[in-house]
């Protein structure tokens, strides 16, 4: 696994001396970057996007939070989860009753609250 | 077990006058296997009002010119590891398979090209010919089967069962020869010729992999729902030299057709623990080598702990191994697979094992680094996703930037550039677009750096096909934020919506 982590931003700001240094609070403090002409900063804190895919155990346990959905779910590969999961997120309720027309509309209902928690 | 109620009246359905076929695609024409399903519908025909035949895909009389060629290739590679014991096998292997490919003329070794000699050398070459222009004349296996499925329903026969007998990465079917059935060619069959999957009570995987829980997914999900059984291995098949094969064919078939008439005749599910024994206690269904699954009516039965449900370790290890071969889709410089246009089984299965494996911190080969690895699987699911959904995707950034593009080839014309990008219309593949864009940087880069980087600001989303999974709290999300950093947005991939430009 040979994935680079992403510690630090650095930037030439308008002055040609000065520097910015953007900082991951969870790896570095700022003070180890302080110095003569450099600015230091923590990068704001990162969330995930609510159309981001999600992690196999938050949605499954958004699943199981709306009972009698299981017996829909079950015939769905991971890839039609993940999907349901973020339409369910992100996408309005009468749009989610279109694409899946098997599911009661209570179900997806139920299921969008849920996806929103 | 929600199947059951339906499998009565599946058992019931087939026509009285029709015959019942077993299928038997034999992609390395073996006759000991073929032996051992001919004998299964003889059995099966017994008694009963319908009488079954086997029909096989090639046809049953490539056997005759294939096995001795695999004979004779045996026979040759056992003299060459006695002759070089210090050569790898597979050094071996792929020298037989040039003499097989060029002919006596084969000297890229000149040891081995000697010690089996211009005689040797020419009846391996003429046999495979032999093999190889029959093939040529069957055609592709794709085109077989929907050629049989035809000529099946012509006559008013009903495919009862299914045997797949091949190679497998789990998911697409080799032969040793030409033969060749991809994820892709099963699914859209499944489509073309639904006759081939949708009767088939009993459907044996003969390949490695097929019952791991990822790719049994697929088969069972997406081409034989139907089914009352599926039955094949987790990991290693046994080779069809080995009895274990054709016994573990006549065992988990017989098996089948007793629980299937049981069920039937019940008309209520069968006890879970008697099904665990009804599989458990065969010879070939639990072998340390080769350990079977089977799923009965949608209830997973292991040979061997673990079978169906790869360890934790074993699942990572596939899936970065996988990762190497699905290069072919996202290479950045020389990819050679486009993603199918309706539904990508090979992307698909990969998508899925990529979410099916344990948590890295459960994982003890990834323990130390789960951070990274958990980013590896976010980053490719990404990628995937929008691979799969690549038509779209195209589609919804050609109507995005529809006033850039042509102002963009304006540009690129005045430079000089020879060329242009494909239209992307919904119809262009992965390949032409990554090779066109490359071509186009080639002649851009060292002479007009200024039209290179607007150039591949402007492609970049698509050639990168990145995701997006976090961003800055309280940041806004838009589609320009996203495409901003080199993302391509979700609900691009949506199936029939395409988004407005900009």
């Amino acid at each position: 696994m040979k994935i680079a982590v992403f510690l630090l931003l650095l930037s030439r700001i308008a002055m040609a001396e000065d520097y910015q240094v953007e900082v991951d609070p969870q790896v570095y403090s700022t003070s180890d970057f302080e110095g003569k002409d450099v600015k230091t900063g923590n990068i704001p804190p990162r969330v995930k996007r609510p159309d981001a895919l999600p992690n196999k155990r938050d949605r499954e346990f958004t699943f199981s939070q709306v009972p009698g959905l299981d017996k829909y779910v079950s015939p769905l590969d991971e890839l039609d989860r993940d999907v349901l999961f973020v339409r369910a997120k992100t996408r309005p309720l009468a749009e989610l009753k279109k694409r899946y027309p098997n599911i009661p509309s209570a179900l997806l209902a139920r299921l969008k609250k849920e996806a929103a928690k | 077990m929600r199947f059951l109620a339906l499998l009565p009246a599946l058992l019931l359905s087939a026509p009285a006058l029709a015959d019942n076929v077993i299928l038997m695609v034999n992609m390395n024409y073996s006759s000991s296997e073929l032996q051992a399903v001919k004998e299964q519908a003889i059995a099966r025909s017994q008694g009963g009002a319908i009488h079954q035949r086997v029909e096989m895909v090639p046809p049953e009389s490539m056997i005759a010119l294939a096995e001795p060629m695999f004979a004779l290739r045996d026979q040759l590679l056992d003299s060459l590891q006695k002759q070089f014991p210090n050569m790898d096998s597979l050094e071996l292997r792929s020298a037989l398979a040039g003499i097989m490919r060029v002919g006596p003329s084969w000297n890229t070794d000149s040891a081995v090209a000697d010690f089996l000699g211009q005689a040797q050398m020419n009846n391996l070459y003429r046999a495979a010919q032999r093999v190889a222009v029959a093939e040529k004349t069957n055609g592709e296996m794709y085109d077989q089967l929907k050629r049989k499925a035809a000529e099946l329903q012509a006559k008013g026969d009903r495919v009862d069962s299914v045997v797949l007998s091949s190679h497998s990465d789990g998911s697409n079917l080799t032969g040793e020869t030409a033969n060749r059935l991809s994820a892709n060619d099963l699914y859209r069959l499944r489509q073309e010729a639904p006759s081939l999957f949708d009767n088939a009570r009993n459907v044996l995987l003969l390949g490695c992999y097929n019952m791991t829980q990822p790719n049994h997914r697929a088969w069972r999900y997406d081409l034989f729902p139907r089914a009352s059984m599926l039955a094949g291995f987790g990991i290693k098949a046994p080779s069809r030299f080995d009895d274990t094969s054709p016994n573990f064919i006549r065992q988990v078939m017989g098996r089948a057709q007793q629980l299937d008439s049981q069920t039937a005749a019940l008309g209520h599910p069968l006890d879970p623990v008697n099904l665990q024994k009804a599989f458990t206690t065969l010879s070939t269904f639990t072998t340390a080598a080769h350990p079977g699954v089977v799923d009965y009516c949608y209830s997973i039965v292991e040979g061997q702990p673990n079978t169906w449900k790869r360890d934790c370790d074993t699942q990572w290890a596939d899936l970065f191994k996988k990762s190497k071969v699905m290069q072919d889709y996202w290479s950045l410089t020389s990819p050679v697979e486009n993603p199918a246009p309706e539904n990508d089984a090979k992307l698909r299965n990969f998508y899925n094992s990529l979410q099916e494996a344990c948590p890295a911190n459960d994982t003890n080969s990834q323990k130390n680094d789960w951070q990274n690895s958990e980013r590896f699987r976010v980053t490719f699911r990404e990628n995937v996703i929008r691979l799969i959904f690549w038509w779209n995707v195209q589609a919804n950034f050609a109507t995005y930037y529809a006033s850039d593009i042509p102002l963009m080839n304006s540009r690129l014309a005045a430079a000089g550039i020879r060329g242009t990008m494909p239209s992307l219309d919904g119809t262009t593949g992965r390949v032409d677009f990554v090779r066109s864009f490359n071509a186009v940087v080639a002649q851009l880069h060292n002479t007009n750096p200024q039209l290179e980087a607007d150039f591949r600001r402007l492609y970049a989303p698509l050639y990168y096909l990145k995701g997006e999974d976090t961003v800055a709290q309280g940041e806004k999300l838009t589609v320009a934020d996203t495409l901003a950093r080199n993302a391509i947005p979700f609900n691009w991939i949506e199936g029939t919506t395409v988004m407005r430009r900009r």
